[in-house]
Formats: C-alpha cells, sequence, structure tokens
C-alpha cells in the first residue's frame, strides 16, 4: 500500500536479485502449489475413501468455478495495481437483481443477461471511482463493499428467499456427466488467458501495474487501462455472481459474505502480487483448486467451519510472507 | 539511502515539531467543518425525528457511541503509524467471546476481563510479528487476522455460528457498563475518559510522536535510529488492546456476548471515523481531536438514521458514500492514488 518501490539500481544487491530471479524459477510459486495441492489431496485421500472419486474431484471442480470466475477478474485487477474487496458483495447484488427480476416475472435468459450488466457498471464504477477521484482501491472497495451489501438488502428488503424453479437452478445441472460452472469456468479461462498473453492490453497491463510511472513515460493511459480492466473484472463478478443465485437457488443478500477472504487467499498463493504487475491465470486456478480442496477436505473429515476460516486466514498470511520474502517485503 | 539525506539532514526532533506544528494547524480547518457537520446533523434529525433531542436519547446516542470511540482511538494509533487495521471488529468480537466464556464457566469477572483485554494484546502481537517479521503488508496480514480471530471467537463460543445462540451472562461485576453514574452512562464515561488518555498519549508522549515519525517516514525514522519495528510492533499491540478493550465493553453491555454479536460493519464505521477525522491513508497524519469528531458524526448519524426510521441496510450506503468522500477529501490534499 505504501510506496514500496524497491531502491532502483542498487548495484550490490545484484547477486541477491539474480539468486532471487533463479529461486523464482526453480521453485515457481504455482509449482510449489501444486506440490501442496498434491501432498494435500494425498493426505486427503488416505483419510477419506469418498475423497479421490470423480463425483468428489466433480463436486471441488463445480465449487472452484465460481470462485475461479470472480478471483481471475481479481488477478486481472491486481495486475493493474488495484485492489478489489467489493466482490463478495458485487456478486450478491447481482445474484439479487437477476433473482428479483426474475420473480416479477421477467424472462429468465433476460434476467440473468441484467444480472451479468449489473456486475459490468459495479466494475465501471469502482474503476470510475479509483480513477476519476484518486481514491486508494483498497478504501474505494472497501466503502463498495459496504454500499453494495446495502444494496442488496436494500433490493430484497433484507429477507432471503429460495427460487423453486429448474430453469433459474440451470448451475446445478450437468451436461456429459460436467457439472455446467465447469464450462463457464472453462471458458473464462480461455478468455482471460487470451486477454493477457496474446493481446497487446493485456501485455501492457502487466506494465501499468508494475511500474505505473514507467508505464506513464511510455505515453500509455493508465486510468483509461484500469478502468478497463475494472470494467472486465465487473463482468466476470457479474457472471460469478448469477452462477452463484443459481446454484443457491434463491436470492440471498448475505450470499457474499467472505468471499473476498476465499478469492484473495488463492490469487496470493497463486502467486498475484499486491504490489501490482505480477499474477497469472494458471496460478490463480491452481490457487482456488487448492484453497476449494482444503475446504472440501476439512469439511468431510468433519472439521468445524470457523477452523476452516482459520485455516485459510493462515494460509492468506503465509501465502504473502512467502510471496513478499525475496523481495524484502513491506518495510 | 541517498533520497533520504535531505530530510534527516535538519536535526530530527526540530524536524518533527515542525510536522507536528503543520499537522495541528492544517487539522483545525477540517476540525471546523466536522463540527459544522454535527450540528447540520443535529438540524436534520431534531426535524425528522422529534425524538432526537430529548436529553434520554442523547445519553443512550454517547452509550451506543461509546465502543466505536474507544475502538477508534486505538485505530488512530495504528493508522498514523501506517498501519490500517481491518481486524478489529473480529477482535472485539473474539475479547467479548473469551470474557462471557470465562465469567459463565464460574471465574471472577476481574479474570474475564484481563483474558478478554489480552486476547487482543496477543491478536496485536501476532499482527506485529506478521508485519514486521515476516514483511506482510498490514492489511493483509490483518484482513488474514480478520477470518483467524472471527473463527476462534466462534470456536470459543461453542461454535455453534447463529446469533441468536447468545449466552447470556447475569455476573454483576461482569456487566458493569450497563450501568449509570450520576445518570450518565458508564460507558460514555469509560470513553471520554479513554479518549482523553488516547490524546494525551498522542501529543504529549514518545509513544505518540513516534507513531507520526514511523508513518510519515518509516526510512527516515531508521536513519535516526528509531527502533521502527519495534515500535510498528506496539502500535498494532495498542491497536488490538483497545479493539479488544471495546469487545469487552459492548460485551459487559449486552450481559455477555458471542462472536456474532459484533455487526460485520464495525470496522468500516471505524475506519470511517478515523479518516474523517483527518488520519491520512498513508500514514504520518491525524490527530485524535480530530478522530473524536468523526465518531460524534457518525454515532449521531447512525443514532439519528435509526430514530428517523431508516433500516439498518441504508446505513451501510450512507456510510460507504461517506467513507469513499473522507478519502476522496484525503485523495485531494496529497495528490491520491496514482
Amino acid at each position: 500500500m505504501t510506496a514500496t518501490a524497491t531502491p532502483p539500481g542498487a548495484p550490490l544487491d545484484s547477486r541477491a536479485q539474480a539468486a532471487a530471479r533463479a529461486r523464482r524459477l526453480l521453485l515457481g510459486q504455482h509449482v510449489l502449489l501444486l506440490i501442496a495441492l498434491i501432498l494435500l489431496g494425498t493426505y486427503f485421500t488416505s483419510r477419506l475413501d469418498f475423497f479421490l472419486t470423480s463425483q468428489n474431484v466433480l463436486t471441488i471442480l463445480r465449487f472452484s468455478a465460481v470462485t475461479f470466475i470472480v478471483a481471475t477478474g481479481f488477478t486481472l485487477v491486481l495486475i493493474g495495481g488495484g485492489l478489489d474487496l467489493s466482490i463478495g458483495s458485487g456478486m450478491a447484488v447481482v445474484g439479487v437483481t437477476a433473482g428479483k427480476l426474475f420473480q416479477a416475472g421477467v424472462p429468465l435468459v433476460l434476467a440473468f443477461v441484467i444480472g451479468v450488466v449489473t456486475g459490468i457498471v459495479i466494475g465501471f464504477v469502482n474503476g470510475y471511482i479509483v480513477t476519476r477521484f484518486r481514491i486508494n482501491p483498497l478504501i474505494a472497495t472497501l466503502a463498495m463493499l459496504f454500499v453494495l451489501l446495502g444494496v442488496a438488502f436494500i433490493i430484497t428488503d433484507g429477507r432471503s428467499q429460495q427460487i423453486r424453479d429448474d430453469g433459474f437452478r440451470f448451475a446445478r445441472e450437468n451436461v456429459g456427466g460436467v457439472p455446467v460452472p465447469v464450462f463457464f469456468l472453462i471458458a473464462t479461462a480461455v478468455l482471460s488467458v487470451v486477454l493477457l498473453h496474446t493481446t497487446k492490453a493485456g501485455r501492457h497491463l502487466f506494465a501499468v501495474g508494475g511500474n505505473p510511472d514507467a508505464a506513464r513515460q511510455a505515453a500509455m493511459n493508465v486510468d483509461r487501462f484500469r478502468l478497463g480492466m475494472y470494467t472486465v473484472a465487473g463482468l466476470y463478478t457479474g457472471i460469478a455472481g448469477v452462477l452463484l443465485a443459481s446454484d443457491l437457488g434463491a436470492v440471498a443478500p448475505n450470499s457474499g459474505r467472505n468471499w473476498e477472504l476465499y478469492v484473495a487467499t488463492a490469487v496470493f498463493l497463486g502467486g498475484a502480487s499486491l504490489t501490482g504487475g505480477r499474477g497469472s491465470v494458471i496460478g490463480t486456478f491452481v490457487g482456488v483448486v487448492f484453497v476449494r480442496t482444503l475446504d472440501n477436505g476439512l469439511v468431510q473429515l468433519a472439521v468445524r467451519p470457523q477452523i476452516v476460516l482459520i485455516t485459510v486466514g493462515t494460509a492468506m498470511i503465509l501465502a504473502v510472507a512467502f510471496d513478499q520474502r525475496p523481495k524484502g517485503g513491506f518495510r | 539511502m541517498t533520497a533520504v539525506v535531505p530530510e534527516s539532514s535538519t536535526s530530527p526532533a526540530s524536524g518533527l515539531q515542525q510536522r507536528l506544528r503543520d499537522l495541528v494547524f492544517s487539522g483545525k480547518l477540517a476540525w471546523v467543518t466536522l463540527g459544522l457537520v454535527i450540528v447540520a446533523e443535529f438540524v436534520v434529525f431534531s426535524i425528522a425525528a422529534p425524538r432526537f433531542l430529548s436529553t434520554t436519547n442523547l445519553l443512550n446516542t454517547g452509550r451506543a457511541t461509546a465502543v466505536l470511540m474507544i475502538v477508534a482511538t486505538g485505530a488512530t494509533f495504528g493508522l498514523i503509524s501506517g498501519a490500517l487495521d481491518i481486524s478489529v471488529g473480529s477482535v472485539m468480537a473474539l475479547s467479548g467471546t473469551i470474557g462471557t466464556q470465562i465469567v459463565i464457566a464460574g471465574y471472577p469477572a476481574s479474570l474475564a476481563i484481563l483474558a478478554a483485554i489480552g486476547s487482543g494484546v496477543g491478536v496485536g502481537l501476532v499482527n506485529g510479528f506478521v508485519v514486521v517479521k515476516l514483511r506482510v503488508n498490514p492489511l493483509v496480514a490483518t484482513l488474514g487476522m480478520l477470518g483467524i480471530a472471527f473463527g476462534l471467537a466462534f470456536v470459543v463460543d461453542g461454535g455453534s455460528g447463529v446469533a441468536g445462540n447468545l449466552r447470556q451472562t447475569t455476573d454483576a461485576a461482569y456487566g458493569v457498563m450497563k450501568n449509570d453514574l450520576v445518570g450518565i452512562p458508564l460507558p460514555l464515561i469509560f470513553a471520554v475518559l479513554f479518549a482523553a488518555a488516547g490524546w494525551v498519549l498522542l501529543s504529549q508522549t514518545r509513544f505518540g510522536l513516534y507513531a507520526y515519525a514511523v508513518g510519515g517516514n518509516a526510512s527516515a525514522g531508521r536513519s535516526v535510529a528509531l527502533p521502527v519495528d519495534r515500535l510498528r510492533m506496539m502500535y498494532l499491540v495498542f491497536s488490538g488492546a483497545c479493539a479488544a478493550t471495546g469487545g469487552y465493553v459492548l460485551s459487559s453491555m449486552l450481559g455477555g456476548s458471542g462472536a456474532a454479536s459484533v455487526p460485520g460493519t464495525l470496522v468500516l464505521t471505524v475506519v470511517t471515523a478515523v479518516i474523517l477525522g483527518g488520519v491520512g491513508l498513508l500514514g504520518g497524519t491525524g490527530s485524535m481531536g480530530g478522530t473524536i469528531l468523526g465518531v460524534i458524526v457518525l454515532g449521531v448519524l447512525e443514532n439519528g438514521m435509526t430514530l428517523a426510521g431508516w433500516p439498518t441496510f441504508y446505513q451501510y450506503v450512507v456510510e460507504g458514500l461517506l467513507l469513499m468522500l473522507a478519502v476522496g477529501l484525503d485523495a485531494v490534499r496529497t495528490g491520491g492514488y496514482r
């Protein structure tokens, strides 16, 4: 948050930097995480007969899907040097908007489309506040977290309602044995990889986040990039919000609670950096699967959800600590 | 290192004093604005809700705002020293739950209160360790702790997680904050004393002065041999202890509390009050006087909106917008996020 720019051109550090780079190459964070995931899976498999069945693996993927979609938006924003704590509330607003419209008789597809558009608008507003009013993204999106939570409660008058309609609950269906959300996961992953790595805008985003001043000197419009990335993140929030509402089969203003914690943990575990310029779709994917596997295994071991929350919080701190170590971290 | 030479070449003590003087001077304008906002709130709410101006209601407002004042005192030190501690709400929940469970288990109230506040010191130590030793950004460290402390509170609670499952205690000593002293709610008196002590601590002692030094320019602080890491740890411990004290006071007023007794929005209210009061997001600026005014603005707002019949969730929206406004003003002053 505070200026953590590394001291430029310090020759004494060059050997340490080279060592750090070598270490990062050999022990790339998502490689390490993948090993940790395999160890975790092995442990759960040894304790639980049911764990390594195709059904349970698909369940983990199903739960990973919504998290991954919103986490990918979170990753884009982090790469561009921003932060978005409002994702959970944003998903709630999207979900209740779609649900309420459907209950009011709006055709299903239209209700969902309006839900996704709501997400895009939310993302745009986040980006607009951050770039136009120069409000620190942490605070801007923390404030949005509460504004949107309030909006979700206002829309629903503070009540949760079940929606018993198979069309609305499409996210619970399987197609060819694969849960529907998994297809959305694949689509999001492909779209994001293409966006980040094959377009000029995607590659520039890393520059914008890594060193905004340098990007400005290279005549990049930093604010436009940031507005764009928040808007794309909003699109992902919209899709995730619709899927979540569909999966819950309910209009629930509370449904976004604690999502920022889970998502931030997954994304930081996946190697994205709080200081911008770094992050990857594949890393985020491994991070999300890791967090959801942890969740799934702990719940099946009958560990109480509170302990899961404690574990996730600890995992996030350790992830960031590990990430910051070679660079000196917060000073 | 070379970048800090111009600043540290002047005598460090006079430099800091100059900073302080500038700060108080520039702060006064903001204080007048906040004072006007409070006056405006009184005018609006006394029209919107006739009961607003009654003595009973004003004392009730004071009672309800006391906890916010106590927690905000700690957050002021934290943020001035450069650490935005967003775990305070969870620490309150943990502290109140530990105190309640100890007193229910039959131990004396003094022990329960000590353990409750001790839990905040413990959380602060862990936060400090993570920030200072593991070099994790305080925001992330305390975001993780937000989850951890909240989860721990549920564990101590018995783990039901149901808000209505609150176990009450009738212990008179633990529930002392339910009482009035010469007609004034005890929590209000306590909070006023607490804030006054915070004011003295911040403006008259080294502990307070160093908070500005650490938050304003940590590397300059290091170059004049300030133990920056140890100090950062101390401010996080202080912030945790204040939050835990607030948690105990709330718990005492309620006659026992559980993990779900602290509203999740509390951290928003605390951060809004502190930043509205002029504490800069980047550390190094702010004052207790500003925080007190910020707390009053929000306390009156919450009470007034409730009396005027607005549902709680409208308050989320208003407070969120207020926070953005506060930070927006801060951004105008400092150039903001680029």
